[in-house]
């Protein structure tokens, strides 16, 4: 058993090391592009050979396990081993020359790995080239290596290799028409793997499009945009030396178009602006090179994309066009999808959730940019009252604790600590403002180093807590007032990244709140109230908050009448808390607040039933409200692959038109003090005929059983945690 | 055009000393319509007197309660108190607001059930519980609250023959600055004795101390005590907290909260001088807030008020009978609503509002009832409008304890009906027959016939 695994995994780490190279983790292309470097059996072995010695050496000098596995240190061999392969005849002197090379690039990837990570840019093939350039003068030394004359008489090597007909084949082909242009792409493409002939191309070009098609549009636009700049600068790109060096337009279009960065309009004009650049480094590196019978390889490539990556760090914090990859998916469809995703649902901003600042419903009487006060550098800014039957206050409204929401409890809207208290300034009389200290009687609580909450108008005196306390969310902390720039009682409540009273205010939402109507209520997440709203705080369930609310350690067991399994909840060193799933090999990445569970990813096996988990429970409110919903939008590619999700890969860079819907209904709830027994039903719509309907019940202990519908297929499962 | 309504004359002194700031007369409406129904329909087809609730202002009453509460406290539940107004529309809509049951006997107990009441939302005070049912309220998990130490003994004889867990809260007495202090319900906070039964329910391990139950007294006319009361059970609930590491679901602060009536010798009007459910609600939660109790642990807050939150919703509609003048020449009037059916008339100064047109003249008036009894008297002294024999009257704020109170006495008990949001009259208690009195009584054969 422990046996099969590990030639499984060396297995994935010889075929993750194919895939590397065009960015990709897929296992199939590796296969693929494994086969297209046997086209010359020596290279083939040679290149094989290389990963096997550069993994093992790391895997016995005790470098990161996952790492290995997923090909980082084998693809700069492979290239080494591939480039000797093709120029050695295959033997015993060259198999001691490639571990050895092996060795060398393996070490040279960890110099580069660790110096170029330290500005978060990747190493690329750097290694290869240092590798392979040392080797090759050095080898000029090595009497007793033979040159391979392979690929010099081409229709020799095939004749002998293959058959007559195969060569016949090969004329046919060659004759039938293929633009000129199209014939060098293929070249270029196979020139990667140093196969100088159009099928290696072919093949490559199909498995680059079945793997990513944004990426093989990048090769295309990479490549053609070399194509007419060549052109228009008058030389001719079709000439031979030309296409063992033309793929470094493709690999820097895939880098820079969509893998290091969020494939957009932007990022695909930067391929093109990029196209001069490696034209200079190619004509520059040739001749210098030339100079030690050297040749340039992927070094304008390397160059290109680390410069540019460099300089965009350089950016300014908020300008994200292009926008850089923050976590890497291995592919150019699941980097966008997910960034949008995770954009539309949370916003460029980390999220520390905000409550609204009181108990019970009150009436929003000014929001952000009101037509009082709340304006210019303080637009984001809430005024609360309560209002009952339309009124603020009760009896004539003469005195102000007539006013409803006067010596209301004021709380914390979120954990933090007490950064500034002004106290000492009364209250007014009804109608009069307090413009010298206009804030009045003001709490200022910091929450991390970039978000502070501000209340003012509070009534003197009244403060629970003092400067530096450190406070709980929901902790009492003052009574509503009508101090300062206050003509009635009201709260002020306003969020800034600065610590001072009457800092500029920052548009930041409320994590979550139930908006009253007289029809019903709704749910908002991360929303800013409006004008004339009414808000309440959620209320937390405990027995939502039992089910969904994850923690690290724990173990869930399910089972059903045919399978019996469990998930762990792990958290990793990025402090990424997920569900993994050992049987699938899945994870199903979340957060959790205080209020909700929200899943922000899932990498694995679709066919698992963490998967299902994954959209059944994609986002929980732990609060149960009659008629709320959640509503929510899951990745484009959490779809099946169909015609419509191909055709949406084309265009996604420029418009996702795919939005998968999740939604959650609160359906029943029977409750008893903190414990309650909720039912909820949430759906997944896969497709107009294909949807998942999901159902829970819940108890006081957590998640009793869960139940999927699919089609005519309904299976129940039963759960506990552990 | 009308036929003019005709007034008797009357003779008033005029008063020539400096005006007062109560004002020189009484100004106020007739009341002809009840939410929309007019009080001449209700007559006709109920007949006189008449008790008439408005859903409305149940509703409306709650949910100001509510908010008095819920703007300053994240879990309040309220319990109907079902002494105050048993009857089963008038629970219901409580119900349906989300108020548990608060009963104090065993017919209370069966009625919540039969309201559909599911047992374990059903909070059992009062000391007069037996055995049997003891038994019965625990094998249902209701809430028991525990009055004395003969219960308590009487439960655990009870949870240990049935291994069933009785889920029970203690009710303390305590001092809160009032008098009387109300001691003769459970046990007292000052001397130890409620600590001491709290650890005897947690040493005995038998049964689950769920909460901690207080009611200091009746239309309480300031709601300072009850910051002291809520404060002192917040210190037993932190006492839980750090010798058993337990945490009470609920604080029960009982009821007692004043309506908007005037009481008998008030100075001032009850609308003026009472506490409003924002007063009460500010001192409670208060106290529970900054008490020591831990906020991730913060216990429900439970409340029994039944006063404050049905006496507004009550009308009891009725008829002159006659107009007299007494000895000393002071006009009395004699309405068919008698203390029988109208017993808060012994601490109220009730509101009386004439149900039909009149003019601003009045005269100080004392109301009797129809009984044949010395004390049948509704109002001693009050200005009303001079009234004539056929005239209706409303009483208002009669919701609270009349209707569970009241007496078949001389006459029978009278309709109740209820005005819904939209203006519609149901029937939620009829009007009594002979056969109501007569059907539970028996004659013995010997005593049937007689010749007279």
């Amino acid at each position: 058993m422990r046996g099969n695994s590990n030639i499984k995994l060396i297995t994935v780490s010889i075929l993750l090391s194919y895939s590397q190279i065009f960015f990709s983790d897929k296992l199939l292309f590796g296969l693929l592009l494994l086969v297209v470097s046997f086209f010359n059996l020596s290279a083939g072995l040679a290149g094989i050979i290389s990963i096997i010695a550069s993994n093992g050496v790391a895997f016995l000098m005790g470098i990161n396990k996952q790492k290995i596995v997923a090909g980082t240190y084998g693809f700069n061999s492979l290239l080494v081993g591939l480039g000797l392969g093709i120029y050695f005849k295959f033997g015993l002197v060259l198999f001691l020359i490639l571990i050895f090379a092996s060795l060398l690039t393996f070490f040279m990837t960890l110099l580069f790995e660790g110096w170029l990570g330290k500005y978060k840019l990747p190493f690329l093939s750097l290694s290869f080239l240092f590798g392979i350039w040392i080797v090759s003068i050095a080898s000029r030394q090595f009497t007793s290596l033979e040159i391979n004359e392979y690929g010099i008489f081409i229709y020799n090597d095939i004749s002998r290799n293959f058959s007559l007909n195969i060569l016949k084949l090969h004329l046919y082909i060659s004759d039938l028409g293929i633009p000129l242009s199209l014939k060098v792409y293929f070249n270029s493409l196979g020139a990667i793997f140093f196969q100088y002939n159009i099928y290696a191309g072919v093949v490559i070009a199909i498995g680059l499009l079945f793997t990513s098609r944004i990426s093989f549009m990048l090769s295309l636009l990479g490549f053609y945009s070399a194509f007419f700049y060549y052109k228009i600068v008058g030389a001719d790109f079709t000439e031979l030396s030309y296409s063992y060096i033309g793929f470094n337009f493709i690999l820097t279009a895939i880098a820079v178009g969509g893998f290091f960065v969020i494939p957009s309009v932007y990022s695909f004009l930067w391929v093109i602006l990029l196209t001069p650049l490696i034209s200079f480094l190619i004509s520059g590196s040739v001749a210098v090179l030339g100079l030690f019978n050297l040749s340039t390889f992927s070094l304008p490539f390397n160059v290109v994309v680390i410069l540019f990556l460099y300089a965009l760090e350089f950016r300014e914090k908020h300008f994200n066009r292009p926008q850089l990859v923050s976590v890497q998916n291995f592919s150019p469809e699941k980097n966008l999808y997910s960034f949008h995703n995770f954009k539309n649902r949370f916003g460029d901003k980390p999220l520390i959730p905000i409550a609204l600042p009181f108990f019970g419903s009150w009436k929003i009487n000014q929001a952000h940019q009101g037509e009082y006060t709340h304006k210019g550098k303080w637009r984001h800014a809430w005024d609360f009252v309560i209002v009952d039957d339309d009124s603020e206050f009760s009896n004539r409204g003469n005195n102000v604790s007539d006013y409803h929401c006067y010596n209301k409890a004021i709380i914390a809207a979120a954990d933090g600590i007490v950064e500034e208290i002004d106290d000492g300034i009364s209250d007014n009389i009804l109608g009069e403002v307090n413009l010298i200290q206009n804030w009045g009687n003001t709490i200022v609580i910091k929450h991390s180093p970039w978000l502070y909450s501000q209340l003012s108008h509070i009534k003197a005196g009244s403060f629970q807590v003092a400067k530096g306390d450190i406070i709980k969310k929901g902790q009492l902390l003052a009574y509503v007032g009508n101090s300062g720039r206050s003509p009635a009682p009201h709260l002020h409540f306003q969020l800034q990244a600065t610590p001072f009273v009457g800092s500029e205010t920052i548009n930041y939402p409320i994590a979550n709140y139930l908006l009253e109507s007289k029809e019903s209520n709704s749910l908002k997440i991360n929303s800013i109230p409006s004008e004339n709203q009414i808000v309440q705080n959620i209320q937390v369930e405990t027995s939502l908050k039992k089910a969904f609310g994850f923690i690290p350690g724990q173990e869930i067991f399910i089972k059903s009448e045919f399978e019996e399994l469990s998930w762990k909840v792990e958290i990793d060193y990025f402090n990424n808390t997920y569900l993994y799933c050992d049987k699938s090999n899945s994870f199903a990445f979340f957060v959790k607040s205080d209020n909700q569970l929200t899943f922000t990813g899932f990498k694995g096996e679709k066919k698992s039933l963490l998967f299902k988990f994954y959209l059944a429970a994609y986002q929980v409110i732990f609060a149960f409200h009659t008629g709320i919903t959640v509503e929510d939008v899951l990745p484009a590619n959490t779809l099946r692959k169909s015609l419509n999700s191909v055709l949406q890969d084309f265009i996604a860079p420029f418009y996702i038109y795919i939005k998968p819907k999740f939604k959650l209904n609160y359906i029943s709830k029977e409750s008893y003090f903190d414990d309650s027994k909720i039912m909820l039903q949430s759906t997944f719509i896969q497709s107009k005929f294909r949807t998942y309907a999901f159902e829970f019940q819940i108890d006081e202990k957590g998640i009793k059983e869960w139940q999927i519908e699919f089609g005519n297929k309904k299976m129940i499962y039963y759960f506990n945690k552990e | 055009m009308q036929k003019k309504k005709y007034e008797r004359p009357s003779i008033k002194k005029i008063e020539s000393d400096m005006p007062n700031k109560f004002g020189m007369r009484s100004e106020y409406q007739p009341m002809t319509h009840i939410d929309g129904v007019a009080v001449k329909d209700i007559i006709k087809n109920y007949g006189s007197p008449v008790f008439v609730i408005s859903e409305k202002t149940i509703r409306k009453t709650f949910k100001d309660a509510m908010r008095a509460f819920t703007t300053r406290y994240p879990k309040v539940q309220y319990a109907w108190s079902y002494k105050t107004n048993y009857l089963s529309a008038v629970c219901n809509v409580f119900h349906q607001e989300g108020s548990w049951a608060e009963v104090v006997s065993r017919f209370e107990y069966d009625k919540a059930i039969g309201n559909g009441v599911p047992a374990n939302k059903i909070i059992f005070n009062g000391p007069d519980k037996t055995r049997k049912d003891l038994e019965k309220a625990i094998k249902n998990q209701s809430l028991i609250h525990i009055d004395h130490l003969d219960e308590y003994y009487t439960i655990l004889e009870i949870a240990e023959m049935t291994n069933i867990r009785p889920q029970v809260a203690i009710r303390v007495n305590m001092d809160t600055g009032i008098y009387p202090m109300w001691d003769r319900f459970g046990f007292n906070y000052e001397n130890g004795q409620a600590w001491d039964a709290l650890n005897k329910i947690m040493m005995s391990k038998k049964m689950d101390l769920v909460g901690l139950h207080c009611h200091i007294g009746t239309y309480m006319m300031t709601a300072e005590p009850y910051g002291v009361a809520a404060a002192k059970l917040a210190d037993l609930a932190v006492g839980l907290q750090q010798k058993y590491n337990h945490y009470i679901k609920y604080i029960d602060m009982g009821g007692g909260f004043a309506s908007k009536n005037t009481l008998k010798g008030a100075f001032l009007p009850g609308s003026d001088t009472n506490p409003s459910f924002d007063d009460y609600a500010e001192k409670i939660t208060s106290a529970i807030i900054n008490s020591n109790i831990s906020p991730e642990h913060i216990p429900f807050l439970f409340l029994e008020s039944g006063r404050a939150m049905i006496d507004d919703a009550g009308y009891l509609i009725g008829t002159v009978i006659a107009n007299k003048r007494s000895s000393t020449g002071k006009r009395t009037t004699i309405l068919n609503i008698g203390v029988n059916i109208l017993f808060t008339s012994f601490w109220y100064q009730h509101k009386i509002t004439p149900a039909q047109e009149f003019t601003h003249h009045t005269e100080n008036t004392m109301i009797y009832g129809p009984l044949c009894m010395n004390i049948d008297v509704i109002r001693e002294n009050v200005e009303l409008p001079l009234l004539n024999a056929g005239d209706n009257v409303v009483i208002h704020q009669v919701g609270a304890y009349n209707m569970t109170q009241w007496m078949q006495f001389i006459t029978l008990r009278p309709y109740v009906v209820m005005v819904s949001e939209k203006a519609e009259i149901s029937v939620i208690r009829k009007g009594e027959t002979m056969s109501s009195i007569s059907d539970y009584e028996v004659i013995p054969q010997h005593l049937k016939d007689f010749k007279l």
